[in-house]
Parts: structure tokens; C-alpha cells; sequence
């Protein structure tokens, strides 16, 4: 079978130096005066090629990219991860360590901070970084360069990032909390200073330092709101059979970004942090995948099960607690599910082992010079309620508990029936992705981890701080009760 | 997916002058993410348009010369031309019906210089 990214050239390659020849420009932008002749341009690898055309090597031509389970790959390739002890960048980073990379990264441990603020703490316990690093070391033989850096800190980060030169940089460093940032005006600016600004500086420092590393920078699905037309959700940008109709003309709207309708001030965040990202491909020539990611849900990755101390966090507060993690919780110590609303609201979903595949498949196939390119990153669409019911069927059937499911008044604001029409075709069609994690397999491995004795203290421990009290108008009060349901 | 190969100066040349028909070139880059997104609709067009007229695939840094000589300012741009003269273009993505349109004003304007 041929690897999906098989064809990509130097183009794509960020060990490709161009020297020349190439007219970068916005597309549609007057062409300046450039030389004429082939573009050419040197590998950083293989010198021994002298100047040549970067379509002219393929890279299941060229021994640099060496074929691997998720398509070829660049040998000894170095990633860096911003915001590596969180939930999603520790995972990565022993996911990607694993599989041979050179792993580095950074934090500030702001999360731990965070959820401390809530009165929380991760119901999966989790070591300190020190600790982390020396069972990856010993257990895993990985071996990770970690600084503690805030990503504002301009010269620390930018001190590191001349250090490492990684070829790709993986950007989960923000705020991802839709409620910390509705909490009131302090919080509300620290999300959209520490979100908008970190990726700001990281964009400034990749154009002075790594311009040909590719940047995988985390969005959300919750930047498109839910289109009440029912139009679909394309994946970031129209397609070009995409036509703009208006008396008896019409336009095509190809290649340019669709609507966003944010839902929180951190949801604006990241739609600044997209418009941002665009125009340092645009202006700079850097190369960017946009990801809209679904919700991730899970606990399972082969990594975590060597030892405990390699376990990834799992928050079940209102302010870090997203659906399914926060269901399944609830459901072990015997507090019914919390819905919003009807919970008749449609969102995308993925499991935590498909949101490793789906990122490295990505950091595998780097866009070309000055690509914004955009992926849908889910592997369903559910329900909330739909959701509830099946955590709560395989709370009962499998694990001899009681669930109950709670209808809350909803303290945010947003449609709670609408149609929702997402396309994820990119990651299937372009990248390979196959999802090999189902639902219902996922939410079993969740009860199995979350009913052990030490964790479900954990959860009794801090049930107080699971219920929301961050109402979009300001309010701070538990949202009142509409519905029990306690037949499925 | 767009299935014509980008041609050099030389095939483009000898394309073009031996050509009865007129000539639709696609002018695009491999940095240009709109040029990528307009592939399988252009493949549309050129099934619906192969018998009436030639279709040509021209990457502009590969090509600096012809996209000089037809004064591409960006990219894509669809041109249509007969011989060597410039008869129609549109600059930038653009609907199936706006390339209909672009091929078929551009006959007309070749027929009536008959």
C-alpha cells in the first residue's frame, strides 16, 4: 500500500534550504522581480546533492524518510511540544518517544495551577515533572528535553528553541477552559493574553529561528459554534465548489476561512490565535496544520499501563472536566451525570489513542512554505445526552452501578438543538487516519481505571467541585435541577 | 484530482503553436493552497470542455519565463488562448460556472474573429 504521504517532496520537507528562484507571494499578490530558472535549493541532510529542485525528490525516494506505521517518516526527526505536562502533551510525548522521535518541550505547570485554583486535583494522580522524566528514562528509555519556560517569557523560550531547532513544534500550550475564562474580567483577559499572546510570541520567535519547522497548533471544534442554517462545518477553509451567490452572480469562495461563531471569551481566544497563524503563513512563509479538534476523551494509552508514574492527568472539576472523562467520574462514586439543557447538543469527539495517531500522522506530512492548512480532528459526532446514556449503560451492565443522569439548567449560552453537519474527511482521505479506539471500549478502560480504590477516593474528595457554578451571565450559584432520569 | 502534468517551456510552446483549439492553462504554484483546492473541480471542466478545447498545466517558478510573457500576477490564474494571444483570463478561485463562462466568452470571441 502506498503511504499516504509518499508523494510529498522537498516541498514539504523542512531539511529543504531554498536558495532562491522561488516567487513567495500571497497568492493573487504582483510578482516582484525574481530569477529566472528552476527553483533550487540545498538538503540539510545530504549536501552531497548540491542545488536542486525540491520537486524533484519524493519522499518515498529519498532515505532521510523512512517508511513507519503512521507513513513516512523523517529520521531522528525533532518535535517540540509547548505545554508538554498537560493532559494532551505528556500523552504525546511519550507516544511520539516511543515511536523514535526526539522529543523536548515545554511548561509552566500552569494547569496544575489552574486546577488548584478550582480547589481541584488531577483524580489521576500524576508525578512531578522530575519524576516523570526519570521513569520515561528508565522505563520507556525515552529521553525528553524539558525546560520549565512560560511561552511569554520571550528570551528563555526563544534560548531553547535556537537549542533545539525542532522540525516540527506541537502548540498545546493555552489556556483550553471555556468556563475559567467566563469566571469574570480578570480571568477572561488571562486567557486571551496568555492564549493570543503566547502564540504570537511563538509565531515571531519560529520566523526568526525555525522558519521551515512545521507548526501543529491546537484549535477547537468550538470555534464554528453550531450554524443554526445547518450548512456544513468545513474543515477551516471552503472548498472551491463552495459558491457565493448573490443576485444573478456568483463567486467562488475557495480556499478562503469559513465563518467562526466562538461560544466563551476562550473560544474567541483560539479564533484569534487561527486569524493569527494565517497571516505568519501569509506573510512569513511558515507552514501550519490548524487543528479543530473534537473533544478528546480517555485515559488509555499503552505507555501509561507500564507505570503509574507515567499516567497522564484526568480532570473532573467544572472549570477542566469535558464530557465523557467528567460522565464516567461522576458515574463511579454515584452522582448523577450532569447535561446542560436538553443535552440534545451535537459536538465531535475522539479518543485520546486516536488524537496520538491523528498528530503524528500530521507531524509526518509537513505542509509546504506559506501552507495554512486546516483538519477537523474527531472520529464521531454524539449527542451529550447520547453520550450520558452509554456511559451510564456500561456503568450498569458492566460494573454493577447505579448511574443517574441529571438535566441542569444550562449556565451557557448556546443553542441546545441544532443541526450540526461537521466534515472530517481531510485526516481519513489526505493523512491515513483510520480510527482504532471505539466508544464504548474507551469508556470500559475509563471505569476500570476510575473505580480502583485510590482514584475513586480521589473523586469523593472533590465531587463538591464537579457541579457547574460559572453561569455565562456572571452569576456564581449551582445550576438548578430540571430533570432526573434514571431509567435507560 | 487535477490529472494533467505541469509541462516545461519547450512542450508548452510546441503545445500551443500546433493547437487548433484554444488553450485553457492552469497557472498555479505548489505553495498556493487555492491552486491544490481547485483541482477536482478543474478536472470537471476539463471533462466537460476536452473535445472543444486543450488544457495546460504551467507552474509558475518552475515557468518564470511563460508566466512572464502572459504576465501571471497570482496565482491560480485560468487564461484561455489561441495560438499565443491572450484571450480571456480570471484571476484567483473560482466557481464551476465562472470557468464555464470564461471558456465559453472566450469561443465566442475567437469565432467572431474568424
Amino acid at each position: 500500500m502506498t503511504e499516504h504521504n509518499a508523494h510529498n517532496t522537498c516541498w514539504n520537507c523542512p531539511m529543504f534550504e531554498f536558495k532562491g528562484g522561488v516567487d513567495f507571494r500571497a497568492c493573487g499578490q504582483s510578482a516582484g522581480e525574481v530569477e529566472e530558472g528552476f527553483n533550487m535549493g540545498s538538503c540539510k541532510r545530504r549536501p552531497e546533492l548540491g542545488f536542486f529542485d525540491p520537486s524533484s525528490v519524493s519522499f518515498e525516494e529519498c532515505p532521510e524518510w523512512e517508511k513507519s506505521e503512521y507513513g513516512y517518516r523523517l529520521r531522528k526527526m525533532k518535535v517540540m511540544i509547548l505545554g508538554i505536562d498537560g493532559y494532551l502533551g505528556w500523552s504525546l510525548a511519550l507516544w511520539l518517544g516511543s515511536l523514535g522521535y526526539e522529543v523536548s518541550g515545554i511548561d509552566n505547570y500552569s494547569r496544575r495551577n489552574w486546577v488548584k485554583e478550582k480547589g481541584s486535583h488531577t483524580i489521576v494522580p500524576i508525578a512531578r515533572m522530575t519524576q516523570r522524566l526519570k521513569k520515561a528514562k528508565e522505563i520507556l528509555g525515552i529521553n525528553i528535553n524539558f525546560r520549565e519556560i512560560d511561552l511569554l517569557d520571550r528570551n528563555k523560550f526563544r534560548e531553547f528553541l535556537e537549542e533545539v531547532k525542532p522540525d516540527a513544534i506541537v502548540h498545546y500550550a493555552e489556556n483550553p477552559s471555556a468556563p475559567y475564562s467566563m469566571v469574570d474580567d480578570d480571568h477572561a483577559v488571562f486567557v486571551q493574553t496568555n492564549n493570543v499572546m503566547g502564540t504570537l510570541r511563538l509565531l515571531f520567535a519560529m520566523r526568526d529561528i525555525v522558519p521551515n519547522a512545521s507548526l501543529i497548533k491546537l484549535g477547537t471544534m468550538g470555534e464554528y459554534g453550531t450554524p443554526l442554517t445547518g450548512r456544513p462545518i468545513f474543515e477551516g477553509l471552503f472548498p472551491a465548489d463552495a459558491v457565493l451567490k448573490w443576485g444573478d452572480r456568483e463567486w467562488s469562495l475557495g480556499g478562503e476561512l469559513t465563518p467562526r461563531d466562538p461560544v466563551s471569551f476562550y473560544h474567541v481566544s483560539k479564533v484569534q490565535d487561527t486569524f493569527n497563524v494565517y497571516e505568519a503563513c501569509k506573510y512569513w512563509w511558515l507552514r501550519s496544520y490548524d487543528i479543530m479538534q473534537g473533544v478528546i476523551y480517555g485515559v488509555h494509552l499503552p505507555q501509561f499501563e507500564e507505570d503509574d508514574d507515567l499516567r497522564t492527568r484526568f480532570d473532573v472539576d467544572e472549570w477542566f472536566g469535558t464530557a465523557i472523562n467528567r460522565f464516567v467520574a461522576q458515574a463511579v462514586v454515584g452522582i448523577p451525570l450532569t447535561i446542560y439543557g436538553t443535552g440534545h447538543q451535537k459536538r465531535g469527539f475522539l479518543a485520546l489513542m486516536d488524537a496520538m495517531q491523528c498528530m503524528t500522522r500530521l507531524i509526518n506530512n509537513p505542509p509546504p512554505p506559506g501552507v495554512y492548512d486546516v483538519v477537523n480532528q474527531l472520529s464521531g459526532v454524539y449527542s451529550l445526552m447520547e453520550l450520558a446514556m452509554t456511559v451510564a449503560k456500561i456503568g450498569k451492565e458492566e460494573f454493577g452501578l447505579s448511574p443517574k443522569i441529571q438535566r441542569l439548567e444550562n449556565p451557557r449560552v448556546e443553542a441546545d438543538e441544532h443541526p450540526y453537519e461537521v466534515i472530517y474527511k481531510n485526516l481519513p482521505d489526505r493523512f491515513g487516519f483510520k480510527p482504532k479506539v471505539t466508544l464504548e471500549e474507551e469508556i470500559y478502560r475509563m471505569f476500570k481505571l476510575l473505580t480502583k480504590p485510590h482514584i475513586k477516593a480521589r473523586i469523593e474528595e472533590k465531587k463538591h467541585v464537579i457541579l457547574p457554578r460559572t453561569h455565562w451571565s456572571g452569576e456564581k450559584r449551582e445550576a438548578k435541577i430540571i430533570e432526573i432520569i434514571d431509567k435507560f | 484530482m487535477w490529472d494533467l502534468k505541469p509541462v516545461d517551456e519547450k512542450e508548452f510552446y510546441e503545445k500551443v503553436d500546433n493547437c487548433k483549439k484554444p488553450v485553457f492553462i492552469d497557472f498555479w504554484a505548489v505553495w498556493c493552497p487555492p491552486c491544490r483546492m481547485m483541482e477536482p473541480l478543474l478536472n470537471d471542466i476539463m471533462n466537460m470542455y476536452k473535445d472543444r478545447v486543450e488544457f495546460i498545466k504551467v507552474n509558475v517558478d518552475i515557468n518564470k519565463k511563460i508566466a512572464k510573457a502572459y504576465d501571471i500576477q497570482g496565482v491560480p490564474s485560468y487564461m484561455i488562448i489561441k495560438g499565443r494571444k491572450k484571450i480571456k483570463e480570471i484571476i484567483g478561485a473560482s466557481s464551476k460556472k465562472q470557468l464555464a463562462d470564461l471558456i465559453e466568452s472566450a469561443i465566442k470571441i475567437i469565432d467572431s474573429e474568424k
